[in-house]
């Protein structure tokens, strides 16, 4: 993907930055895509302030809190997205890239366990990437549309720490909530 | 989306992280025995909250303690007066009375339980009758909360599918008309917009109108002069709607859909009147009548088109609705001639005194998607010879029995299609005599295309259009000519 940059100080057309994960693998990633992780910005941007010639392949960004396996789905769903400063692309090509956009979304989300959702949203969020966040909250709360209660608390292993008395009493209140969903 | 509050926090984390060696992160596959889920930031789960129906937000607080009050921080709601399944089952009038004083009731209590500091989204469809100063209340509140985005569906005589609804109108109160915050106004239905003669959406971008209703024309362009950002609007009419003569004038309007679905013949033509120089994208979806670009569409991009003339049997009211049909339809493209992208149905009325496409040219157009009837042939054959750079062509088609084949020029001679067309696609094609003859003519005559592909509809026809489609001389040395099967 071109990264003609729009940046005014000056750049390599496809500068690299280097994100290492909690269990010590090195990911090279466009700066473009990297950009899209809030916090690796913030990070890159304190670096940048205090050293100019810091940058690109040389900085090492360490992301404790993110496994390896998730950084690359995260990476690879960023590298998906529209790039905020690549070439405008015309029509034709713009229709293809969101339909890849939305096979690869559906393929991702295919086979994913709630773990491993779990997982990516917990990164996108220390990552701050809004993007992430936005595709894969949206694919949970998909999930536990139109459930019931039994299979949520199945599902993601929530324990059940109401009174028997006390949840009679709330699904009473409430009962018009718990009207016609899928007994799972 | 993330509240200031957590990217704060989030920042502080970071730094402690680098000094301290990082904890043991449990990356394994949990199995679903474990609850992480309940120990993610109440942001997160809020944020997966507001993507549910606000019923199902309010279910989530039996999942566990700590998921109690989450739904009541959710900044958005989504209410609906189907919200009581067994309920809304009731037919007897004494039994909806009372189904509808429990959506009330189910309304204001979750408005007042709601703690989240701003509420965002609203969204409210209401298909029942219910008290409109309830409604006018709920709105006001929403309003006072700094709604965003804000979608009412109102019917107060109920909503009958695939029927236009003619019922009693919920009128919108005055002070609706003072909401500061509201980005993306959807308004569906039974509601009667009259917009007072001076206010101000300052902050809205996005406005859609489905079916809605005015009490005159005037009343678009009151409400239209009170948004100074808008960029987005769509705009959903029947025959109903009050809109007779009526003008569209943003100056900051980015992309306008306009859908006219008329159905009675005894109603009078429409005249509307578009000033929106900094348009980039437009739709237009059904009847065309008179629709005039007060200036011209320098900025346009993407333009579709897709007419659905009324039919009807009574032969008097076709003829006099014939007559200039074929000119508005031109007229409405040479509006359109900066477009770069066009999707195109002009109809399957015959066009009848037909205008003409000269002398607009479509200079910048590169992409377009026709689909032909055998009435529109020679709409396809003006645009293919006033757009000189048209790089992609693609032909759908919608054929009726009981269509007629206009007038066509015969192909022969250059100028029918561009010289810088590199990708051709005919669907459904079935081998007609001026579809092999169309085909015949963009293979000899594109000089640099690259890809042909026909798509037929029946597995046994693709040997034969094969054979015959190769037999055709090609200018372009590179060209790869492909047959495929689509149902």
């Amino acid at each position: 993907m071109s990264n003609t940059s729009e940046n005014p100080k000056p750049s390599s057309s496809s500068a690299k930055m280097t994100l290492k994960t909690s269990d010590n693998e090195l990911f090279e990633v466009e700066e473009a895509v990297a950009m899209k992780f809030c916090t690796v910005k913030q990070y890159f941007e304190d670096e940048k302030d205090s050293d100019v010639a810091a940058r690109g392949s040389t900085t090492v960004i360490p992301l404790p809190n993110v496994h390896s396996a998730v950084l690359a789905t995260l990476i690879s769903y960023g590298k998906k997205l529209p790039q905020s400063n690549a070439v405008a692309d015309n029509h034709e090509e713009e229709e293809t890239k969101k339909k890849e956009r939305k096979k690869y979304e559906q393929g991702l989300l295919k086979n994913l366990m709630p773990g491993e959702l779990l997982d990516l949203i917990s990164a996108a969020n220390y990552l701050d990437f809004k993007e992430g966040l936005e595709f894969f909250n949206q694919a949970l709360a998909d999930h536990i549309q139109n459930k019931s209660v039994e299979y949520v608390r199945k599902f993601f292993g929530i324990k059940n720490d109401y009174e028997p008395h006390e949840e009679e009493k709330y699904r009473e209140e409430y009962a018009w909530a718990f009207e016609g969903v899928d007994e799972d | 989306m993330e509240p200031e509050g957590s990217t704060k926090s989030k920042r502080k984390r970071k730094r402690v992280e680098l000094e301290v060696s990082p904890e043991e992160h449990e990356h394994e596959h949990a199995d679903a025995a474990v609850d992480r889920i309940s120990n993610l930031p109440d942001s997160i789960l809020c944020h997966i909250l507001s993507f549910l129906p606000t019923k199902e937000a309010v279910a989530t607080s039996i999942l566990s303690s700590s998921w109690k009050p989450l739904w009541t921080l959710v900044p958005a709601l989504d209410l609906d007066t189907q919200l009581s399944v067994s309920q809304s089952q009731c037919l007897d009038s004494n039994n909806r009375t009372q189904s509808v004083s429990f959506f009330t009731h189910i309304v204001s209590r979750v408005l007042a339980l709601n703690k989240a500091p701003v509420l965002r989204d609203f969204c409210l469809t209401c298909h029942s009758r219910c008290d409109p100063l309830h409604l006018e209340t709920w709105i006001l509140t929403a309003i006072a909360r700094d709604v965003q985005q804000l979608q009412l569906d109102i019917c107060l005589d109920g909503f009958i599918k695939d029927e236009f609804y003619s019922g009693e109108l919920f009128v919108l109160p005055q002070s609706f008309f003072s909401c500061k915050t509201v980005v993306i106004l959807e308004l569906w239905n039974g509601i009667a917009v009259d917009p007072p003669s001076s206010f101000e959406f300052p902050s809205l971008k996005d406005l859609r109108l489905v079916h809605v209703f005015f009490r005159n024309g005037d009343c678009v362009q009151r409400l239209l002069s009170g948004c100074p950002v808008l960029q987005d609007l769509k705009l959903c009419s029947d025959s109903r709607s009050g809109l007779i003569r009526f003008d569209i004038r943003v100056p900051t309007l980015k992309y306008l859909c306009l859908q006219f679905l008329t159905f009675e013949p005894s109603l009078p033509d429409y005249k509307l009147a578009i000033c929106a120089p900094a348009l980039e994208c437009f739709h237009f979806d059904g009847d065309l009548r008179h629709v005039v670009f007060l200036e011209k569409l320098a900025n346009l991009v993407e333009a579709g088109v897709w007419i659905h003339p009324f039919i009807c049997t009574r032969e008097a009211w076709t003829k006099g609705y014939q007559i200039g049909y074929g000119d508005r339809v031109f007229r409405l493209l040479k509006a359109l001639n900066k477009a770069k992208s066009l999707t195109l149905y002009p109809g399957k009325k015959q066009c009848v005194d037909f205008g003409s496409i000269y002398p607009s040219r479509f200079k910048n157009l590169v992409r377009l998607n026709f689909t032909l009837q055998k009435s529109n042939w020679h709409v396809l054959q003006a645009l293919l010879r006033v757009s000189p750079n048209l790089e992609v062509l693609v032909i759908d088609k919608l054929y009726s029995r009981t269509n007629q084949l206009c007038s066509m020029e015969p192909f022969d001679g250059p100028g029918y299609v561009s010289s810088q067309l590199t990708t051709f696609r005919f669907n459904q094609y079935k081998g007609s005599k001026y579809e092999v003859e169309f085909v015949k003519y963009i293979l000899k005559e594109a000089r640099v295309l690259k890809t042909a592909t026909i798509s037929v509809c029946d597995t046994a026809l693709k040997e034969s259009v094969i054979e015959e489609l190769s037999k055709f001389p090609r200018s372009s040395t590179t060209c790869l000519l492909t047959v495929e099967v689509q149902h």
